[in-house]
């Protein structure tokens, strides 16, 4: 591999994984949300 | 207002990323000797120092707990440390690419690197100990004494290029950096984009815990319900028994 080669390596890895890292934390996020919901609703069917 | 915040966080961050990578990609000089390759050392040195402000802030938020026992400062602290793994696993991953070329090893035992994999292997502890005790009191407590005791390494990893003999290049030298200066401005550039991304990383880590907590507050809610109406209960007992035919 050139330097170059790996420069690209290192950068992608940095970038890509810190994207990765966001759109995981957004998606859980949003998941959470949908539980919360799901269980207020069900909560309210209850009474 | 914490949405719009969280938004102009985010925008700001993204601006400064931007910066960081024009600013290590094309406005600073090649290195004499390692070339382009040495402009892999912008994003090394910031995920670094944003790894060791996010063990910072959980030796404080585990303070803060400790004294007033919020837990607004423990999930600060849980963020805190879960961003601050995942840049020193950015620090781990990039030095060795780095290293390959240019010492011919992707690893050494040198005391930089030691001391640095001591420090990621401190923090998943701390992460797994959290996921190991129930109670939320307990849990809280132990975290927190666990997150300041881990603390300690973050000095050692900084000064054991000082104390022991080390082939990790050494930046900082009696308060000065020895780079220069287009190479400083673009590594301090890159340090503000790291910073920046650890607070939006954390707000949207510390949001998810609150979530969290409050989807098992209302679950228990339920099966409290579940468990107070016989007729619940047994439809409750139904639907698993289908579950598992």
């Amino acid at each position: 591999m050139t330097n170059m080669q790996y420069l690209l390596l290192g950068t992608a890895v940095v970038w890509i994984g810190t994207f990765l890292y966001v759109v995981s934390l957004i998606r859980r996020q949003n998941q959470t949300l949908d539980m919360i919901k799901q269980l207020k609703q069900s909560l309210e069917d209850g009474r | 207002m914490r949405a719009r915040g969280l938004t102009v966080l985010g925008g700001v961050t993204f601006a400064a990323v931007l910066a960081a990578l024009y600013m290590a990609l094309i406005d600073a000089p090649p290195e004499r000797f390692m070339g382009d390759l040495q402009r892999l050392m912008y994003f090394h040195v910031g995920s670094a120092w944003a790894a060791m402000l996010a063990f910072f802030m959980v030796f404080v938020y585990g303070a803060a707990y400790l004294f007033t026992r919020r837990s607004a400062f423990d999930r600060a602290a849980l963020a805190s440390a879960e961003v601050g793994v995942f840049f020193t696993t950015l620090v781990l991953i990039t030095g060795p690419i780095w290293a390959r070329p240019v010492w011919n090893a992707w690893w050494t035992w040198d005391p930089r690197l030691t001391t640095t994999l001591i420090l990621w292997f401190i923090y998943v502890a701390y992460l797994l100990l959290r996921g190991s005790i129930a109670d939320d009191a307990r849990r809280r407590v132990a975290a927190s004494i666990f997150g300041i005791v881990g603390f300690l390494d973050v000095p050692i990893v900084h000064f054991s290029v000082t104390w022991w003999r080390s082939i990790h290049p050494n930046l900082i030298s009696g308060g000065t950096i020895n780079m220069d200066p287009a190479m400083t401005r673009a590594l301090m550039v890159n340090g503000v984009a790291f910073v920046l991304l650890y607070a939006l990383l954390t707000w949207l880590r510390t949001r998810l815990e609150a979530a969290r907590e409050e989807a098992a507050q209302l679950r228990h809610r339920v099966y409290e319900r579940i468990a107070d109406r016989p007729d619940e209960r047994e439809r409750a007992g139904r639907n698993s028994e289908s579950d598992i035919s």
